[in-house]
């Protein structure tokens, strides 16, 4: 009898949960999201990336640490999730079906060295798309979430999971391409809110789980730091209780940051594989390219051409006096969110997200198209909470994004695995393909892979420089109220 | 977690499956590894059982016989990034010093490994007496002019001594790298060029100049059996020289040349690979000389390949098979390479 109730509950509490779901108004929005990434992910991949995941998954699968076989040049966190699915997805599916070795694709490898030989299967795509499509369904919900929370408008709450949903640069980016980037946006955006939410803890954890995913949300620190104290100096009576907060508050951040450091760093010292860890930073050591969706995109123009090479010799230089300017930017934006970050915090964070990110790819070397959906969360928000115009700035990135990534070799090589496991389409055909493409002649350039790279780059490049001049915030203005706010410090020892 | 906000719950999933991850990763417990053992040997016939453990398995067995036991040899990687290089990008050289000691560590090689440069490089070759003991891979195509130039040859007596060396990169001992940013001329005439290969041969024909990015499709008995993957032949070894000299056909076989070819030099010998590298070439050329290193053929006297026998088992399969070992070989040390054949394989095993 009990056992008979003890099942009845159950069954009423599923069926009360899975109306709860259906019933929510993203439900069959994200239903329709998630099965659009299964049909478009599955039989598409960009090789040349998926290769090494490929390599690494298989490796972890046979017993091997992430880094073990040096394949993986980036921080663990990526590599640790992609082996979990690949391990436990190997004990359901045969991972003998992973890949396959395609050698007619050599010549084609020889002429654009972008494309693998080594084509993954829909198996070994469904297994490691699966972490990225959910990456993209939080971020979807997490949107949701809080721009309800912040407008109390459930259509704007909706606009916001669409705009980031079915946006075509996130799909191209988590199911087509198949890399990770969203993993790492997914942690920046939880950074921000927790921060807002002043949970420290967690915002510190998720915080550096980000770095240790794409080193990318290290930039964030000053803007991070500059809130946290302005939210304290904000709601605190006296001198002693601010910097007691201060301490607390920052404590708590920083042992959230060390709590993920140790967390990632254990097994990588327990398998004494922290020397091919660092390969991430060997970058220094081999030469960094420069171009992309950055300034450095005038290297598209044939008179600047020749900055590419003198980028590869001149590697130190580079890397030295853009991290001199990304700092000293960044260091400006952290010092406007302590001065004025207190009057409205989530003001701060979603302008001031947009703002870093923005001086981060103006002044890396290379900008990939994929980088620039860690911004996009933060454009919806602002454009959903505080100033529409950020819609437009969204749509002229995300396109620009999609015009670089066809520039770089069209998309028929993104359909390698449905000429491979399929007879839809052949390998031949592809081949012919991509090779007309690579070699069509060009206006500006020689070829119109660069034209179409200068253009694209050009319009992304002006697109993230209009994140930088919001229409209901002037410059003059914040300079205005920073020397308002410093008076007023000084005078009175803190904000009152 | 039911007084936790949304964002909260989201970040301790998150964090939970991090953990888990690494738990699966680094203390899989709940894995079955593969294993191999013989269960008779009567110097006839070897009876042996395989178990594929957690996962599906493609298995390949090589018996060899051979005379002697191996040496333990301390590997050394010359890698200098102050001095120019020949056919072999830099990102794929210094891959090389990354993926040479992976490899290596996973197939269990108890010799040393350590990176040299083009000064250290020199001690190395003068140490004649610990030649014997010693692998150098080359990994610039260029040797550097502190140890070779048009009069100077450190290289040829420490291989006579007994070293080995693998030379990966453009045309064998043709040019004689310097300290430079710039990047090497080609038509410098302090190369050694053609010489060179005529000093340390006799001949300059040892190499067959191709067309870059010919391959080679065809395989020897030692690609096969080792499962040796480096398809290139654009500076390959000329197949009938190779044979006048006694060398070996490691690699795949074009239709004059080879990919990979063993030439013995005096006590010692070089290992050459077909003269190009592109990008991830690296993974395959490190794991063709992990291969090799590991398997024994370069250190035991008069080795031969006397079987091979490929497996596919499905996950937790077990088999028994026995392996009939011929008249000829029977008084002779028997030596067993086990080892994964599909894509980076990890499981390695050598019995004699």
């Amino acid at each position: 009898m009990k056992i008979g109730l003890s099942k009845f509950s159950l069954l009423l509490y599923l069926n009360l949960k899975f109306k709860y779901f259906t019933n929510h108004p993203i439900f069959y929005w994200a239903l329709f999201g998630m099965i659009l990434r299964y049909l478009f992910g599955l039989y598409t991949s960009d090789s040349n990336d998926v290769e090494v995941w490929y390599r690494t998954g298989l490796s972890i699968l046979y017993g091997l640490d992430v880094y073990e076989r040096a394949y993986f040049a980036y921080p663990p966190v990526w590599g640790y999730i992609l082996g979990f699915f690949v391990k436990i997805g190997g004990l359901i599916l045969d991972s003998r079906d992973f890949a396959r070795n395609v050698l007619e694709l050599k010549s084609l490898f020889l002429i654009t060295g972008n494309v693998s030989t080594t084509i993954t299967s829909p198996t070994f795509n469904f297994i490691f798309k699966t972490p990225l499509f959910i990456a993209d369904l939080l971020i979807g919900y997490i949107l949701y979430k809080f721009v309800l929370e912040l407008t109390q408008n459930i259509k704007k709450a909706k606009t916001a999971f669409l705009l980031w949903f079915f946006n075509p640069l996130v799909i191209i980016v988590s199911a087509i391409h198949g890399t990770f980037d969203v993993i790492a946006t997914l942690f920046t955006l939880l950074v921000v809110i927790l921060i807002y939410k002043k949970n420290y803890f967690l915002g510190g954890a998720m915080w550096m789980f980000g770095i240790l995913t794409k080193l990318f949300p290290i930039y964030f620190m000053p803007l991070l730091i500059g809130v946290i104290l302005s939210m304290i100096f904000c709601n605190s009576a006296n001198i002693f209780e601010k910097f007691k907060k201060i301490v607390r508050n920052l404590s708590w951040f920083i042992f959230g940051a060390i709590f993920a450091f140790v967390t990632i760093l254990v097994p990588i010292l327990y398998l004494k594989t922290l020397e091919n860890a660092t390969g991430v930073f060997r970058i220094v050591e081999t030469g960094v390219g420069v171009g992309g969706i950055s300034p450095w995109f005038i290297r598209y123009i044939p008179e600047y051409r020749w900055i590419l090479n003198w980028a590869y010799n001149n590697t130190h230089i580079i890397l030295k006096y853009s991290n001199i300017i990304e700092l000293s930017f960044l260091s400006v934006v952290g010092t406007i969110a302590f001065l004025l970050g207190y009057r409205n915090p989530a003001k701060a964070l979603s302008y001031g997200s947009v703002a870093t990110l923005s001086i981060v790819y103006l002044t890396a070397p290379f900008v990939w198209y994929q980088y620039l959906i860690w911004m996009i969360p933060f454009l919806i928000v602002v454009s959903m909470v505080f100033e529409s115009k950020y819609r437009y700035i969204l749509t002229i990135i995300t396109y620009s994004g999609l015009l670089f990534y066809f520039s770089l070799m069209n998309i028929w090589h993104l359909m390698l695995p449905l000429a491979v496991y399929t007879n839809i389409l052949n390998v031949d055909s592809i081949i012919s393909a991509t090779q007309i493409f690579w070699m069509e002649k060009g206006i500006i350039n020689v070829y119109l892979r660069d034209d179409l790279k200068l253009v694209s780059c050009l319009f992304g490049v002006l697109g993230i420089i209009l994140c930088l001049f919001p229409r209901n915030i002037s410059y003059l203005y914040i300079i205005k109220e920073s020397i308002f706010e410093i008076k007023k410090l000084l005078k009175l020892g803190g904000f009152k | 977690m039911r007084n936790l906000n949304t964002y909260q719950k989201i970040a301790i999933i998150m964090i939970m499956i991090i953990i888990l991850s690494e738990i699966t990763i680094s203390f899989p417990f709940f894995i079955k590894n593969p294993d191999f053992k013989i269960l008779n040997y009567n110097g006839s016939a070897i009876e042996y059982k395989i178990s594929a453990g957690s996962y599906p398995l493609e298995l390949q067995i090589v018996f060899l016989s051979a005379e002697r036991e191996p040496i333990i040899r301390t590997v050394y990687i010359y890698y200098d990034p102050e001095y120019q290089r020949a056919g072999v990008p830099k990102k794929q050289a210094r891959g090389l010093v990354d993926h040479i000691p992976s490899e290596l560590k996973i197939r269990k090689y108890e010799g040393e490994i350590h990176i040299v440069n083009a000064t250290a490089l020199v001690d190395l070759l003068l140490d004649i007496h610990s030649a014997n003991q010693s692998i150098l891979v080359i990994t610039t195509g260029a040797f550097p002019d502190t140890v070779y130039t048009l009069d100077k040859n450190l290289i040829k007596p420490w291989i006579e001594a007994g070293g080995i060396l693998f030379w990966i990169g453009d045309t064998f001992a043709y040019y004689s790298a310097e300290k430079s940013k710039k990047e090497l001329n080609w038509n410098d005439p302090r190369h050694p060029k053609d010489e060179g290969r005529v000093k340390f041969f006799g001949t300059k024909d040892i190499i067959i100049k191709l067309q870059r990015g010919t391959i080679a499709s065809v395989e020897s008995e030692y690609s096969k059996a080792l499962h040796l993957l480096y398809p290139y032949i654009s500076r390959g070894i000329n197949i009938t020289k190779l044979k006048s000299m006694n060398g070996k056909i490691l690699g795949k076989i074009g239709e004059k040349s080879t990919s990979i070819a063993l030439l013995p030099l005096g006590n010692g010998s070089i290992i050459i690979f077909g003269g190009e590298m592109h990008k991830r070439d690296e993974w395959i050329i490190a794991k063709d000389i992990a291969q090799i290193i590991t398997s024994g053929i370069l250190d035991y006297k008069n080795i031969n390949i006397i079987g091979f026998k490929k497996y596919s088992l499905d996950r937790n399969e077990e088999l028994k098979d026995i392996f009939l070992i011929e008249k000829d070989h029977q008084s002779q040390a028997i030596i067993i390479f086990i080892f994964q054949s599909n894509d980076e394989p990890v499981f390695f095993k050598i019995l004699e």
